[in-house]
């Protein structure tokens, strides 16, 4: 989609960028880029000199009677001899790069997904950086394979299309027009043929998502259940059977086009400047002017053939050249994004002791959005202190609590911590100080106890982690897991993984906080229990405030009586607090709290006449 | 002998392929093969024969215009070649789709008779959804391959013919490639399947690293906790053994290529420049223009085989995935052999006769034993702990899952004997992972194109009733807005309170017999929650209504509950009937209330309920 989104580079910049890639693999493995673009050269040279000088002087000889069959053996010999290490050079390096080239894959995406784990958040929220990510992370190898062989194949076409024209200029330079013609009319016609499949491809892709979206949906399990006991299978054809037809007119005009000029292309490059001119002219030099013989005639219709294939060769080492400049702009536009919040040093060091997280007349909006998400919030959370934040649907809460953990920054205002701005703070250190329960948690395709951690867990944790998950409810799963902690979660590569259920997989999120007790000194729990059942939803609301008791806690919640007992609760609405206060300063208030709070309790209320 | 085994499961493949592809379009297979094959076969005439003529009329100093004469005939030949293989471009874009209706017609109609419980099994997504996405291609692959491969091989034999006139004795320099194609190459082959498979589980762990730092949804918790750690040294550790297993086959790789090139193909080209050298050097030079051609002809011959084993294997590989569609088309569905009665009216009282239900491949009953019965009418609450068996009983309700042992009785009639369309067309659904499609909104409301007028006011209703009615308000092509961003770019993204109110407006479209209800209010605040359920229980007066829901308020209102625990009925009866029997119920729903009610001590609220609820 957003592929498709043509980027033109001026030459400099695709010159500069395919520097930058070559640098890029000279840095990562020296050797093996001069060694392809050594045998690169090193072939070309040999099979193109094989198949015109070689041929020549083997007619020759063949031809001179005072050539006897010794001396024509030991010329044969060391012609075969050269092609032979020729063979042995070319199939020894490609084995060899093409292993190398897996540990670079590997070298250049590992670059590139540390440096991902750095970009600031905001990045994630804009399209236009995202799909450079993404772009970026789906070429980063291609771009660094293709730019050191595309660069090694121009070397060795450039050398060989050399040699050839030197051989052909010492017989009869004309015969270079030719192929050189035929090249020109090539790159023309294929150029137009190339922009005409190039924007069918585009039509098609568009018109085939239609069609493979609506298939895909009835094999995926997830939509099993809805197509069994609704209709929607007959919109779903539908929309299959218009995509096909839309792609079968398309492709009936595109067709009659692309056909014809290859059919052009064909005649001409092939038929007329390959096979036609090139045998007409040489018989007409040998046979009626006689100025060559037999050798020359052959030698000269390879060396031309060479030359041709050579330029073709160009021609598409040309392509890749600009496709690697094109992957290496975003490429190197993401390793040079210049991170503002992620990896901050800080000046100040982070006080010991659990202090007052204070915010101040924030506001907070998204970079080209034309209003403010969050406006004039001003709060103080004091250690031990709990503070729920209670609102509608897109009222700005997740927003919020994003800002305190410093994974945006405010845009005016500021949040203190210990008296100190928390932007003079070290990232990593300061939000070491938050134990955190994500509304969209993830489990990872690592061992349960990693999971819990969220880092290496060693030998030492294996207790933490254990009483951690036993807080958090899970111990009936756990005995029953193969292999206990060790257990590897998901199926994202491991056939054997362990899938949990929803509830589970909240509960082990909730246990990473219980496995941080000791370092939190404020714990922000968002929509912690919406996946569990009251028995649960019980249990472990009750161990998550135990466990937090020094530490002061920061809650997100739409069931209304886990909040009622906050010290103070923030009503927020379109990004504003509305209404703050204890549960029963709120209901004295009798606000939009009230109202809310009465809706959810109206059933649980003694009676509901 | 496993090796046999694989090569006949190839052929085999190759042959559905062949059939499928035929069955889609004729003009198809036939175009395919023409074109590869009138193609190569030219090629060998133009290259071997050609040359050939061309160097004996200079040798020979015939006169030029015999030399105008040939290279003028085999041109003109030349362009008609040309002529089809542009007829074959044209086609074969017209086709492509053809084949691809044809094949995804029939998955789609297989799909709809295939159970849930194997579209719930952990292998199915392995099995057939991944490869079903790869299909088209690979069967369009497959053939073009094969084709390419046929051609190439006529086209080795043709020149084959051509290099015996010249010289019998030529022929024999072709074996030793052909020798070594088929021997070595063929290994070279295996250790590449080799090298794929051994390094599948390593590229699938860089693969997830990877995605788990460029998804957004990883973002945030890469960021707070030091999970990254773990990651870059998963990913580190699987680039270097990638990297060993790379070298390890490349070894092996570059042997059995060495002994290919250098010594198979190295002994052809040794043995017939020295043998031409030898023939013309001892018994004239009568013939130098008609050998050299053939020297190069013999090259062409060796490089044609290649091709041909080449492709032919490609083409294997890419048959072999013909084996899961194969698969899919002819799996036998269990439970296909649905009744064919038709219900009459409304359905009406459904009960459960000792109903058992066990997963396939599962230890545990996950329904154990249930037999109840629920009038026509009445508003059921199924409550319990998480993995107690409440969906599962309602989707065996459904006649989504066959019952292991027991039977569903509805109107008096085994629900196995009603036709599964027309049974489950009877009931309403929000599921608790429901899903939205990348239709119109109203599509995605009415589950079917709404048409008149009428339809379309009933989707705005719906939409209303599910408290989608300010977002619609904002919507500028309201019902017929395109949801998802899938297709269109100003597309609407839902959140999962919004899906979760289309999926409720469904229901309210739909007008069911029965209505269930699966965790829907998750996602929605308290306010949007109270509407919804409000609505729902106006419009199902007088209708079955299931729901389940952790939010045990919602219970309250239900004619009775049936309180789960693994797989059992642990208790049934009203809320002040349960609440009476001061049970599991009674406990979980005094955990929740206790904080909306006054501000009472836990322990004072379970000693006075009894008390209190007598009044009521």
């Amino acid at each position: 989609m957003c592929s498709d989104r043509k980027e033109k580079l001026t030459v400099r910049r695709l010159l500069s960028n395919i520097t930058f890639v070559l640098k890029y693999a000279m840095k990562l493995d020296k050797w093996l880029v001069v060694l392809v673009f050594s045998a690169f050269t090193i072939c070309g040279l040999v099979y193109a000199l094989f198949d015109s000088l070689f041929l020549k002087m083997f007619i020759e000889i063949l031809s001179d009677t005072n050539k006897n069959l010794r001396e024509s053996l030991i010329f044969v010999l060391i012609g075969m001899i050269f092609v032979e290490i020729g063979e042995i050079v070319q199939l020894l390096t490609d084995n060899y790069a093409r292993a190398r080239f897996v540990k670079i894959a590997g070298s250049i995406q590992a670059d590139f997904i540390k440096k991902a784990a750095d970009i600031d958040l905001i990045c994630y929220d804009q399209n236009k950086y995202f799909d450079d990510f993404v772009i970026a992370a789906s070429q980063a190898e291609e771009m660094i394979i293709n730019g050191v062989m595309s660069t090694a194949r121009i070397i060795g076409t450039m050398t060989t299309i050399l040699a050839l024209g030197a051989l052909i200029m010492t017989i009869n330079p004309l015969i270079a027009i030719f192929p050189v013609a035929g090249f020109f009319i090539n790159m023309i016609t294929r150029f137009q043929i190339t922009k005409l499949e190039y924007e069918y491809e585009i039509v098609r892709k568009k018109v085939m998502r239609k069609a493979d979206y609506s298939k895909r949906v009835f094999y995926q399990p997830e939509y099993a259940k809805e197509i069994k006991l609704s209709n929607i299978e007959i919109p779903l054809r539908k929309q299959f059977e218009a995509a096909i037809d839309e792609i079968t007119d398309e492709a009936r005009i595109a067709g009659r086009k692309i056909a014809i000029l290859s059919l052009i292309n064909w005649i001409v490059v092939f038929t007329m400047f390959s096979f036609f001119f090139v045998p007409m002219y040489l018989g007409y030099l040998a046979l009626v002017k006689m100025s060559i013989g037999l050798s020359d005639a052959a030698a000269m219709n390879n060396a031309q053939g060479e030359v041709r294939n050579n330029l073709d060769g160009l021609n598409y080492a040309l392509v890749d050249f600009q496709k690697v400049g094109q992957f290496a702009e975003r490429f190197r536009r993401f390793i040079e994004y210049e991170i503002k919040i992620e990896k901050a040093a800080g000046s100040k060091k982070i006080p010991e002791e659990k202090a007052v997280l204070e915010i101040k007349n924030m506001f907070f909006r998204y970079d080209g959005a034309d209003k403010d998400t969050l406006r004039n919030i001003s709060m103080a959370i004091k250690p031990g202190e709990r503070v729920a934040i209670v609102g509608e649907n897109g009222a700005g809460k997740t927003t919020f609590i994003k800002l305190l953990m410093r994974l945006y920054d405010v845009t005016s205002g500021s949040i203190c911590y210990g008296g100190e701005d928390i932007r003079n703070f070290a990232t990593e250190e300061y939000r070491n100080i938050f134990g955190t329960v994500f509304q969209d948690y993830q489990l990872y395709g690592i061992s349960l106890a990693d999971n819990v951690k969220m880092d290496c867990a060693n030998e030492q944790d294996r207790t933490i982690i254990e009483k951690a998950l036993e807080k958090a409810d899970f111990t009936e799963k756990l005995n029953r897991l193969p292999k206990g902690i060790d257990t590897e979660m998901t199926r994202e590569f491991n056939e054997e993984g362990t899938m949990l259920s929803g509830g589970e997989a909240q509960k082990v999120a909730i246990s990473r906080m219980f496995a941080k007790t000791n370092q939190m000194s404020i714990a922000i729990l968002d929509e912690p229990s919406s996946a569990l059942d009251p028995f649960a939803e019980h249990t472990l609301t009750k161990n998550m405030m135990e466990c937090a008791k020094d530490a002061a806690v920061i809650f997100i919640s739409h069931r209304l009586s886990t909040t009622r007992d906050a010290d103070r609760i923030y009503m927020f609405e379109n990004g504003e607090i509305i209404e703050e206060g204890t549960h029963d300063e709120l209901m004295k208030l009798d606000g939009k709290y009230k109202r809310m709070f009465e809706k959810q309790a109206h059933y649980y209320k003694n009676s509901i006449l | 002998m496993e090796k046999k085994k694989k090569e006949m499961n190839m052929a085999e493949s190759m042959k559905y392929l062949l059939k499928t592809i035929w069955k889609a379009d004729k003009g198809c297979v036939i175009f395919s093969f023409y074109k590869n094959c009138s193609e190569e076969i030219f090629v060998s005439f133009f290259f071997v024969y050609m040359t050939q003529k061309i160097y004996e009329c200079i040798e020979k100093k015939s006169p030029y215009s015999q030399l105008a004469k040939v290279v003028i005939i085999f041109c003109l030949l030349h362009i008609c070649i040309h002529i089809g293989s542009a007829f074959y471009t044209y086609n074969i874009r017209l086709k492509t789709p053809i084949v691809y209706r044809y094949i995804f017609d029939k998955v789609i109609t297989k799909a709809t008779t295939i159970e849930i419980t194997r579209y719930e099994q952990p292998d199915f997504y392995d099995k057939f959804s991944r490869s079903l996405d790869e299909c088209l291609n690979k069967a369009m692959d497959g053939l073009s391959n094969l084709t390419r491969s046929v051609g190439a091989a006529m086209s080795a034999l043709a020149a084959l013919l051509i290099i015996a006139r010249v010289d019998p004795v030529l022929i024999i320099f072709v074996f030793p490639p052909v020798l070594g194609a088929f021997a070595f190459g063929v290994k070279e082959n295996q250790q590449e399947y080799q090298l794929r498979k051994e390094e599948t589980y390593d590229l699938r762990v860089m693969e997830y690293v990877k995605r788990v730092f460029y998804e957004k949804k990883y973002a945030g918790e890469i960021r707070l906790y030091k999970i990254r750690n773990i990651l870059f040294g998963k990913h580190k550790e699987s680039y270097e053994k990638r990297y060993q297993i790379h070298k390890k086959y490349r070894k092996k790789i570059a042997f059995y290529q060495f002994i290919r090139i250098v010594f198979f193909v190295g002994m052809t080209l040794f043995g017939t420049y020295i043998y031409v050298t030898y023939v013309i050097k001892t018994t004239g030079e009568s013939k130098i223009g008609a050998y050299v051609a053939m020297l190069s002809g013999i090259g062409f011959v060796s490089w044609q085989v290649k091709e041909s084993v080449h492709n032919g294997i490609e083409a294997g590989k890419c048959c072999l995935f013909m084996n899961n569609l194969k698969e899919f088309l002819e799996y036998q569905s269990k439970s296909t052999d649905g009744g064919t009665k038709k219900i009459q009216g409304l359905i009406g009282d459904i009960s459960f006769h000792n109903v058992s239900f066990t997963y396939e491949g599962g230890k545990s009953k996950v329904i154990d034993d249930l037999t109840f019965t629920i009038r026509k009418g009445e508003h059921i609450a199924l409550v319990g702990e998480n993995g107690a068996g409440k969906t599962t009983l309602v989707k065996l309700l459904m006649g989504l899952y066959p019952v292991s042992e027991g039977k569903i009785i509805a109107d008096g009639c085994d629900i196995r004997e009603f036709e599964p369309k027309e049974y489950h067309s009877r009931f309403g659904t929000v599921f608790q992972d429901l899903q939205i499609f990348a239709l119109p909104l109203g599509e995605n409301v009415l589950m079917k194109e709404p048409k008149s007028e009428a339809e379309k006011q009933l989707v705005i209703d719906s939409l209303r009733k599910a408290q989608f009615g300010d977002t619609l308000q904002s919507l500028k092509n309201g019902i017929n807005t395109m949801i998802t961003k899938e297709f269109d770019e100003d597309g609407f993204v839902c959140s999962g309170g919004q899906a979760q109110k289309i999926a409720i407006a469904r229901v309210f479209a739909k007008n069911p017999d029965v209505v269930i209800l699966d965790e829907p209010s998750s996602a929605l605040d308290p306010i949007a929650e109270y509407n919804m359920y409000h609505n729902m229980m106006q419009v199902s007066e007088g209708k079955t209504v299931f729901f389940i829901s952790h939010r045990l308020s919602s219970a309250r209102i239900a004619d009775k509950i049936y309180f789960l625990e693994k797989g059992k009925i642990k208790e049934s009866g009203t809320h002040n009937e349960l609440i009476e029997l001061n049970g599991s119920y009674a406990q979980m729903f005094r955990l929740q209330a206790q904080n909306y009610q006054e501000s009472v001590p836990e322990n004072y609220i379970n000693q006075s309920r009894v008390g209190e609820e007598l009044h009521v």
